[in-house]
């Protein structure tokens, strides 16, 4: 008897708390894929122990991979059926997982879309619905070590022809071999900084008339500048040399192309230098002859949701990256981020950052990166012209020949 | 009394059997039943995360034997492959034997095993620290400038070490070889050693000479050493993915070094084109294959010597 | 004349030039490897280089010799795992070698020692699977696993290469060799089958399986690409990927990269060091089982 009503009690406890555990809301956990950033870090993880506060059944799962790792992990782990919640991924990386319904319509009860600028969810678009939220906007402009020029006498440059006149005053070689150089390229990011060059020129990706690789003059001269700046030409640089932007910040490079967030990055590896009117930053460079005066292609990461999800995961997912777009200002104060919000980009706080300004007039003379279908494969195929033609002496038409059978290939079915 | 013997032999057999089961269900689970899947991929269309796929026979083998899948086709990836193949496994062979031979005839223990350890040493580095000391050595101010510079009477030319194609392919080789050689060596040193004493004493007795008893005796009794190293090192080559995959990273052109697995993991999990991928795997599959078994043809003989 | 000189033959002195030169070649990248990771940057790459680490070339007043290591072990985030990635490394390649000694030598002593039905098949079989490039079927593996709920996970990272076609053909190889009057002397001594491989089969195969364990350790100490798609958070990754990482964000600092280099490969020179006496006298073993 004794035992029964132990039973009983026992089983009744166990459905009420299971009744309970009905009506409150479920623990969700969410993992959030991002890229490494290392002025991130600390903001994003002390927000998102807040955001854990305000929405206690939510737990965060913040892991951070390379950008390499990003572009290649995400698909695949989506494709297993494995996939984070929430991840972030730049404008040219996105079209196959758009295509392809991987990802989940924004919400739109927990994103206020309206408060973006125009264009900030071009790339995240189909068939009018919208399915990420922009987190980073990005232009790059001539980063200057104002010292090393004006030492060497050296005036700002304005073109491409003057950074050859600079690299070819400032490389310091032994024999045949480069110690030193003074400006690089940002390989292999050949959307963002190459078409533009080529567009500069009159050239463009795809023409008025749709073809691809329009413009064979304007490609050509392009590639022969790349030819004529790597080891092959006057040996000023190269693509298997150690990224420009990093060793900039030591002071062993007099110029780079990079973004806003490099100011930060730089406060924080070389305060001396960063709190001292040593560098500047400049316009991207155009050619003597351009027809068009065109900057470096603008990009922005965008946060994504899995649309494998459960419908309590991907609501988190978005809870969460709204929060995190919420505190905006902080991601441009602490880590120099531009938030696409109109708040943002109308504020005072660009401006007051140093040469802000530049950033901002910058972005008025450039485009959005091509981020259609297949941008991504496009950006390898153009890396191996650019490559080709640099590195092993591929004639620029023969080049320009076989990149746009490839590209033609790729929209052909 | 012979019918008992006989049904001892079956119990017996039937352990082989027994012992062979365990790895034979984690083959199936992991290999088989990938490479099946892989197959059947091969005659669809399918692209990742776009779950649909539709059969369209061998459209994708003739799409990778006849179009130059987007600037990299698969012939340059052939063509990559089996020069790299040919220009390591070979030399490798040939200096590890070598090696080897020279080692056993070292008079003390004691070098033969410092020896063989230090050649061994490369090989217990991780590919991508190898990678990434080579890098460094390859930059156009590093060591191999230098050396190269002492070595040719040549002063401050860069080599162009990651960058000319030739010599990209060349790099490429060097990294696989320091590496792996001194595995090479160990493997045949332990063939070397299975030799009985007794053996090179009757020839030494029979008067022949290092050169004779090498080809003569050494070289036939070490086919098995022989067959099993050459597969394993000709398998691994034309397998190999890391050091290119690292070299790319690190900035070099993609072209010249687009090994075979190069271009599988670019079409497939790059670009997302899984079918087209696992038609190239199952290609590469068959070139192990048919190269593995004339390999087996050559050394037929090997596995009947006895000692 | 010299008693010592005459017994060096010239062909001992050409053996001898060979074997040095050989050793300058595999030993001096790891001797820069070593040497450039107190080094500055700035030291690495200076032309000549000099092999000795100076602080001439120290570019801050805080920096030491160690100050690589320093970087290298607190990564950029000072959220050091370092330590965690380096010992997730050292469970998948020691519990993967200890898994394919075990089952490759079981197997492979099946294929040598019996003749049972289909056994060539098993062999040709078994064998056929080395000719698969795991590039091939890392996507479908992949799907295995992750129904198998084992992505991110111990499992995942290690039950996939828990044996090799390789190992399973290196012990046949070996084991064909193995005279069988031993085994049927077991036999007529009463010994079962499973006891017979344990007491005498394994035993006697002490070097090919020091080769083969050494092998396999070192196949999973390398990998790269499966912890890439397996391993998700920091705690699970291996050392590969941590260096993977680690020069991706500090592309330029050549020391920082090298002391991160040197550091992970300390484990596997412990290692092979301490294993190498056992390991190298492998040939005494055969030595001995020839009589």
């Amino acid at each position: 008897m004794r035992r029964l009503a132990c039973f009983l009690i026992f089983l009744s406890l166990a459905v009420s708390t299971l009744l309970i555990g009905c009506f409150e809301d479920e623990e969700v956990v969410i993992e959030y894929w991002t890229h490494a950033d290392v002025r991130r870090e600390a903001l994003e993880e002390r927000l998102i122990g807040e955001f854990e506060k305000e929405y206690p059944h939510i737990k965060v799962e913040r892991r951070i991979l390379s950008s390499y790792e990003m572009i290649e992990k995400v698909p695949s782990s989506i494709e297993a059926g494995v996939g984070p919640v929430l991840f972030n991924l730049p404008s040219e990386e996105i079209s196959s997982l758009l295509l392809s319904s991987a990802l989940d319509p924004v919400d739109d009860s927990v994103v206020d879309t309206s408060l973006f600028i125009d264009g900030a969810f071009d790339a995240v678009t189909l068939d009018g619905m919208i399915y990420g939220i922009p987190r980073e906007y990005t232009n790059w402009c001539l980063y200057v070590n104002k010292a090393m020029l004006d030492a060497a006498g050296l005036g700002q440059p304005r073109t491409w022809e003057d950074i050859v006149e600079i690299a070819k005053a400032l490389s310091t070689y032994d024999g045949g071999v480069i110690e030193r150089r003074a400006f690089d390229f940002r390989y292999p990011y050949y959307l963002n900084f190459f078409v533009p060059m080529v567009e500069q020129l009159g050239g463009s990706l795809i023409g008025p008339d749709g073809t691809y690789i329009y413009g064979d003059e304007a490609w050509a001269e392009a590639l022969a500048f790349m030819r004529e700046w790597g080891p092959l030409g006057s040996n000023l640089g190269s693509p298997t040399l150690v990224n420009a932007r990093t060793i900039f910040t030591d002071e062993e490079i007099a110029m780079c192309l990079s973004g806003l967030y490099q100011e930060e990055r730089l406060r924080d590896s070389n305060p001396s230098f960063y709190d001292s009117d040593r560098w500047e930053v400049l316009p991207f460079p155009v050619f003597e002859d351009s027809v068009a005066s065109v900057s470096s292609a603008s990009y922005m990461h965008y946060f994504l949701v899995n649309a494998d999800r459960s419908a309590a995961e991907r609501r988190a997912g978005w809870l969460l990256a709204s929060y995190l777009t919420d505190h905006a200002s902080e991601y441009l104060d602490e880590v120099g981020l531009l938030v696409p919000l109109r708040s943002i980009m109308e504020g005072d706080g660009v401006l007051s950052k140093p040469y802000g300004d530049v950033f901002l007039s910058e972005l008025e003379r450039s485009h959005p990166i091509y981020s259609g279908e297949y941008a991504s494969e496009i950006q390898l195929l153009i890396g191996e012209a650019v490559e080709g033609v640099m590195l092993q002496g591929v004639e620029p038409e023969k080049a320009i020949a076989s990149l746009r059978a490839s590209v033609s290939y790729l929209f052909s079915k | 009394m012979r019918k008992k013997t006989y049904s001892i032999e079956r119990k017996q057999a039937r352990w082989g059997l027994v012992f062979t089961i365990p790895c034979l269900i984690f083959f199936a689970v992991f290999s088989f039943y990938p490479i099946i899947n892989a197959f059947v991929t091969s005659l669809t269309n399918r692209r990742a995360i776009a779950r649909t796929s539709e059969f369209v026979g061998l459209e994708n083998y003739i799409y990778i034997f006849t179009k130059d899948n987007g600037g990299f086709p698969l012939s340059n990836s052939i063509r990559a492959t089996l020069i790299f193949t040919v220009g390591t496994f070979i030399p490798m062979i040939i200096a590890s034997l070598l090696i080897a031979t020279f080692l056993m005839q070292l008079r003390k223990d004691r070098y033969r095993g410092f020896f063989q350890l230090m050649y061994y040493t490369p090989a217990v580095l991780s590919s991508v620290v190898a990678a990434s000391i080579w890098m460094i050595i390859f930059d156009p101010r590093g060591l191999m400038n230098q050396i190269s510079n002492f070595v040719m009477r040549t002063s401050g030319v860069d080599y162009n070490w990651l960058v000319d194609s030739t010599m990209l392919q060349i790099s490429t080789m060097m990294i696989y070889f320091w590496k792996y050689i001194g595995y090479l060596v160990i493997l045949f040193i332990t063939g070397l050693a299975s030799i009985p004493n007794t053996i090179y004493e009757a020839a030494t007795v029979d008067g022949s000479s290092r050169w004779h008893t090498f080809w003569r005796i050494t070289l036939p009794l070490l086919k098995p050493t022989t067959a099993m190293v050459s597969i394993m090192a000709m398998l691994q080559c034309l397998k190999t993915f890391s050091t290119q995959y690292m070299l790319y990273q690190g900035g070099s052109s993609r072209f010249p070094i687009d090994v075979i697995t190069m271009n599988i993991y670019f079409t497939g999990i790059r670009n997302g084109r899984l079918g087209r991928a696992s038609a190239m795997s199952i290609v590469l599959f068959l070139i192990m294959l048919i190269f593995t078994y004339l390999q087996l043809r050559l050394n037929r003989s090997s596995e009947d010597v006895e000692y | 004349m010299n008693k010592f000189v005459g017994k060096i033959s010239v062909w001992e002195v050409i053996i001898w030039v060979i074997l040095i030169a050989v050793l300058l070649f595999t030993i001096v990248p790891i001797l820069f490897m070593v040497v450039s990771s107190f080094m500055d940057p700035k030291q690495i790459l200076a032309m000549p280089f000099s092999w000795i680490p100076s602080s001439e070339y120290f570019t801050s007043a805080d920096r030491t010799f160690f100050t690589n290591f320093y970087r290298a072990i607190m990564g950029n985030n000072d959220n050091p795992t370092f330590f965690r990635n380096l010992l997730n490394s050292l469970i998948i390649a020691v519990t993967d070698s200890v898994t394919t000694v075990l089952l490759a030598s079981l197997c492979g002593y099946g294929l040598a020692k019996f003749r049972f039905r289909g056994r060539n098949f098993v062999f040709l079989a078994i064998m056929s699977t080395m000719m698969i490039p795991f590039e091939a079927i890392m996507i479908p593996l992949y799907m295995v696993v992750s129904g198998m709920k084992m992505i991110n996970t111990y499992r995942g990272l290690i039950i996939p290469f828990m044996v090799s076609a390789f190992g399973v053909f290196q012990m046949r190889q070996y084991l064909l060799t193995f005279p069988s009057e031993y085994l049927d002397a077991a036999r007529v001594d009463g010994l079962s089958e499973p006891k017979i491989y344990a007491s005498i089969v394994l035993p006697n195969s002490k070097p090919v399986i020091a080769t083969l364990g050494i092998l396999s350790f070192r196949n999973q100490w390398d990998n790269l690409l499966w912890p890439l798609l397996v391993a998700q958070s920091e705690a699970m990754k291996t050392i590969p990927q941590y260096i993977t990482k680690f020069s991706e964000e500090k592309m330029t600092d050549e020391g920082a990269m090298m002391a991160c280099a040197f550091l992970a490969s300390i484990p596997m020179f412990v290692l092979f060091f301490t294993l190498s006496k056992y390991f190298l006298g492998g040939a005494a073993v055969y030595d001995s089982r020839k009589g």
